[in-house]
């Protein structure tokens, strides 16, 4: 009564596990990389304490300006230098990545969660609610960003919190656009319909069906969003507006040894560097991620990589 | 029950499953920065019905409103005119928590086998879904246990349910779907072009599926596609649509025996025949044009910029749609309707017109 | 034992023998087409009949240098009126002398520009002629594949067309460089039923005018009887049957060609069901011994599973020359 298909299964995926996106990434060698670095840095944000050798405020007026090792009067015992207090330059970068890191993550989620379920009721439920919600984010994006967070922080005062919470408020805009134009072309794909069809609610649309498809957009727009906002904190700090001292950042860092550049150079040039790695890594990644998730880029990686075996294999 | 094609099954007095009643949709469209609202009429006046437990086809090419019309009894469109009577009740225009009560009565096969399921969902929880989302089962193992017997009755191995829909081939996906949209127990199921997307093969496994379960569950379908040969298979009655009209509706063996229509005459014609010997080629009802865009429809009877046949009457009036003979209804002035005598005339022209039938 | 499959290749304008095409990607090795010899003569269509995963289009692909940058031509010997030539120097005729066209019509029109001058681009680049001799023939190629209204149509931009009108602007540009043989991909599928014999007729009617070789890939059998001459029926990437097409159709010699006509609806016959083939048309990805349609034969044996099938002559005596059959049960 009932058909019996003879099932000829195609053979399935290998499902993604991170040994095979250990694999993936290695071809890439750059992109490896930039996830090596940032991921050390993020490693040495947490392990701060027991991985710097000095604390960030240990002031020693004997070892002022004392050059990192490689150089004339250095030493191991301050590998990157000294500054003006005496302060050793690589327990201060280390330390100095905590409340980078800290303001840039927390910024991302935040902005990322609030912006992404903006996206999600204004592409789906379209209408009024869509045209009121990107008002909104027009009026905002109308506005510079900078210079109002700039003019907040000094009416407010700066901290932390607060610092969080102004950026993230000027950063939503970006992902509720990006979740937006994704929702409305998921929407036209039959498989939504299906579920309408079915009679799937909203909640459990957005969730099992909207969302599991956003994640990758959604994540590569949070690595370069990730790399503004410690850009943003740094321009801050730098400014005096961001994080204050005794705490320690990047931005800080440049901003009270640049008196010194004459001096120690290498007081302003290693916190610069370190930031400049870190955005220039986390943009890489944010590249990656993209090329990752075009399935047509995939196809024709798979095929150079496949047809490279076949012609080694066939050199055996 | 099978179509029967030699002759008519006399079908125990059915109740009549969904009725729809000049059924209109047209969707605005604004034409140029300036442009002035225009519409396009999908589907205007369409009257039909399906009885329980038998399968209407669908038939026509694009612009001719099926898909929209399909959707439209679905809820998915909210119709301008008109009313859609399911089993009894009129549930013109529902929409929220009304209509997806209804949607527990009537499902969807969708045409294409890879969208139409979420590719990072495992089958078993797409075909769980509606009962999910119902609140129809919650406990984990009812739910899987259900899932299972629907696969089965599908045709598909129970431990499908673990895996991912690119393990499977187009025609086992179509399963799929099928057994999704059954899950409710729905006594409707509106399959659009569930085949087209199919190797030939394969197509025949679903039709052959659907008939079963017709068979099995007294389901309904309306089946829609643009392939007459396989509507012939499936189908008890069948109408065919042009841009938005219905211009004839009457059983499986009438249409093929003796179409009235001349659109339907011409369609039969141009369905390529697998053999070289059938000379369908030369012998078919040559249709010049194109068809007409449904924003602009011509006025008088829509087919008059290709009927081969058209006469000045065509161009000035809408030829209704009249019964013309026991069960057959056709939209066309040069028909002539019940009981006018016209009947030997067309009686006749069946005779001529039905092919020696090859035995079974 | 391989002299006796190859077609006599004297009289073939195009043709390529033990063709070889794979693709790659992340799970392997696909073996799209794995030896198929086949041919076409001017004035003859040959038709190329296949489901998902037969090969069909791959092997046209092949014809014209045309293989996706994800798969190569690992063998083949291509043959330009009888003389051996490089894949190559193929595709170096691809435009002029071969020429193809496609299912979807509006993905091989231009958008921003008007038809006319995809025309007379054509003309003037294969056929150096002058602007005003370019726009002339232009007109005439309109009128020759039956757009009404040429002077008018010719400013029009491709998506003022419908899908049939589209199809014949694609059929003139495919025949402005007077190519010797014409590669139709499913051109037909995507348009209506009463749209697509419009078109067939006009490639019939076409072939007659011009004396072209036409090689006509489809799904559909149905449109294959109606234009083809000769048949060549592919499965798993290998050519199973072949042969006149009336032959073919009206002594089906393979299980896999007889099941295709068996669950092909026929509008005009009743038949009480379909009777479909079991199982799926595969995707080879690994090379199996023995007959690739196997699993899904109702008259396999054992040695179906374990030899493959030459495709030859199939043993009766008073068969035509060029039909062929790879089946060990060949009827």
């Amino acid at each position: 009564m009932t058909q019996t298909a003879a099932p000829d299964v195609v053979e399935p995926k290998a499902r993604p596990s991170i040994r095979r996106a250990v694999r993936i990434l290695s071809e890439d060698k750059v992109a490896l990389a930039s996830v090596v670095f940032v991921v050390v840095v993020v490693l040495s944000a947490v392990f701060a304490p027991w991985i710097a050798p000095y604390s960030p405020s240990d002031i020693s007026l004997t070892d002022r300006l004392l050059p990192p090792v490689w150089s004339d009067g250095g030493g191991w015992s301050h590998v990157l230098g000294t500054d003006a207090l005496g302060r050793d330059v690589l327990s201060r970068i280390v330390f100095g990545a905590r409340n980078s890191l800290l303001i840039g993550v927390s910024v991302v989620v935040i902005a990322g969660a609030f912006g992404t379920v903006v996206g999600l009721i204004a592409g789906y439920r379209g209408g009024r609610a869509d045209a009121i919600l990107m008002r909104l984010a027009d009026a905002q994006l109308a506005f510079p960003g900078l210079l109002l967070v700039i003019l907040i922080i000094s009416v407010l005062g700066p901290s932390i919190p607060i610092i969080i919470v102004v950026i993230a408020v000027y950063g939503w805009m970006i992902f509720a656009r990006l979740v937006r134009g994704n929702v409305l072309q998921l929407r036209e794909d039959l498989y939504i319909r299906a579920a309408v069809m079915a009679g799937c609610g909203p909640i459990r649309l957005m969730r099992r069906h909207l969302l599991p498809n956003l994640v990758s957009p959604i994540m590569t727009q949070a690595m370069l969003e990730l790399a503004r906002v410690i850009l943003v904190e740094a321009s801050l700090s730098y400014l005096g507006l961001g994080i204050q001292p005794p705490n320690v950042s990047w931005g800080l860092m440049v901003a009270e040894n640049q008196a010194y550049l004459r001096e120690g150079w290498w007081t302003v040039f290693f916190p610069g560097l370190i930031l400049v790695f870190t955005i220039v890594a986390l943009n890489l990644i944010a590249s990656w991620l993209r090329v990752r998730s075009d399935p047509q880029q995939q196809q024709l990686i798979a095929a150079r990589r496949r047809m490279n075996a076949e012609a080694k294999a066939g050199e055996k | 029950m099978q179509p029967d094609t030699e002759s008519h099954p006399v079908r125990e007095a059915s109740e009549e499953l969904l009725r729809l009643e000049g059924l209109t949709v047209h969707f605005p469209v604004r034409t140029g920065l300036m442009g002035r609202k225009q519409f396009v009429h999908a589907v205007d006046d369409v009257s039909l019905d399906v009885q329980a437990g038998e399968t209407l086809g669908l038939v026509g090419e694009s612009g001719s409103g099926k898909t929209t019309l399909g959707y439209s009894i679905l809820g998915h469109y909210t119709p301008t005119a008109g009313r859609i009577i399911f089993d009894g009740n009129d549930v013109t225009g529902y929409s929220g928590k009304k209509l997806r009560e209804l949607r527990r009565h009537m499902q969807m096969v969708f045409q294409d086998p890879y969208g139409s399921l979420n590719p990072r969902m495992r089958i078993e929880e797409i075909v769980a879904e509606p009962l999910i989302c119902h609140g129809v089962i919650t406990d984990r193992d009812e739910l899987r246990n259900r899932v299972e017997q629907l696969l089965t009755m599908c045709g598909m191995p129970a431990d499908a349910a673990s895996r991912f829909p690119h393990a499977f081939s187009g025609g086992q996906r179509q399963r799929i779907g099928v057994a999704r949209a059954l899950a409710l127990d729905p006594r409707l199921l509106v399959a659009d072009e569930p085949t087209s997307a199919l190797d030939v093969s394969v197509q025949a496994q679903v039709v052959n599926l659907l008939q079963d379960l017709q068979a099995e569950l007294g389901l309904s379908y309306v089946f829609i596609s643009h392939d007459l040969s396989v509507v012939r298979h499936i189908s008890h009655r069948i109408a065919i649509m042009y841009l938005g009209k219905v211009v004839e509706i009457a059983s499986t063996a009438q249409i093929f025996n003796a179409p009235l229509h001349p659109y339907t005459e011409a369609l039969l014609s141009a369905i390529p025949v697998p053999d070289p010997k059938s000379g369908w080629h030369e012998q078919r009802v040559q249709l010049g044009g194109d068809i007409p865009s449904p924003i602009t429809p011509p006025k008088g009877c829509r087919f008059n910029t290709r009927c081969p046949k058209a006469e000045a009457v065509c161009f000035h009036e809408v030829p209704p749609l009249e019964p013309k003979l026991d069960g057959h209804w056709v939209a066309c002035h040069l028909v002539a309707p019940l009981g006018s005598g016209g009947e030997s005339a067309h009686k006749a022209a069946e005779l001529s017109r039905s092919a020696p039938q090859t035995p079974n | 034992m391989r002299d006796e499959t190859k077609q006599p290749a004297d009289d073939f304008l195009l043709s390529v023998d033990n063709l070889k095409v794979e693709f790659y990607n992340e799970r392997g090795t696909v073996h799209a087409v794995q030896d198929v010899s086949l041919g076409v003569r001017a004035g003859e269509t040959l038709g190329l009949v296949g489901e998902s995963g037969s090969g069909k289009s791959v092997t046209a692909a092949a014809l014209m240098d045309l293989v996706p940058i994800t798969g190569r031509v690992a063998n083949g010997t291509f043959r330009w009126h009888g003389r051996e030539v490089t894949s190559k120097e193929l595709g170096r005729l691809r435009g002029s002398k071969i020429t193809m066209v496609f299912q979807d019509p509006m993905s091989a029109l231009n958008p921003l520009v008007h038809v006319g001058a995809q025309i007379t681009e054509v003309l003037r680049k294969h056929l150096k002629m002058s602007r005003g001799d370019a726009r002339r023939r232009a007109l005439e190629l309109f009128d020759l594949v039956g757009i009404p209204e040429p002077l008018r149509r010719f400013k029009q931009y491709p998506f003022e067309f419908s899908g049939g009108m589209a199809q014949r602007v694609v059929i003139a540009m495919a025949l402005a460089a007077e190519p010797e043989v014409l590669i139709a991909d499913e051109p037909t599928t995507a348009l209506d039923v009463t749209i697509q014999a419009q078109i067939l007729d006009l490639i019939a009617h076409l072939q007659k005018e011009l004396n072209i070789a036409i090689v006509l890939i489809t799904h559909d059998l149905g449109v294959v009887a109606g234009v083809a001459d000769h048949l060549a029926v592919m499965y798993a990437g290998r050519v199973v049957e072949s042969g006149v097409a009336s032959e073919v159709f009206e002594h089906p010699s393979h299980p896999y060609m007889r099941g295709l006509l068996a669950s092909t609806p026929h509008p005009r016959e009743v038949t009480d069901r379909l009777v479909p083939i079991p199982g799926n048309p595969p995707v080879v990805t690994k090379i199996l011994p023995g007959c690739a349609f196997a699993d899904r034969c109702s008259e396999a044996t054992d040695r179906c599973r374990t030899e493959r099938p030459e495709l030859v002559a199939p043993p009766e005596d008073d068969v035509p020359s060029d039909r062929k059959v790879a089946c060990w049960h060949a009827a």
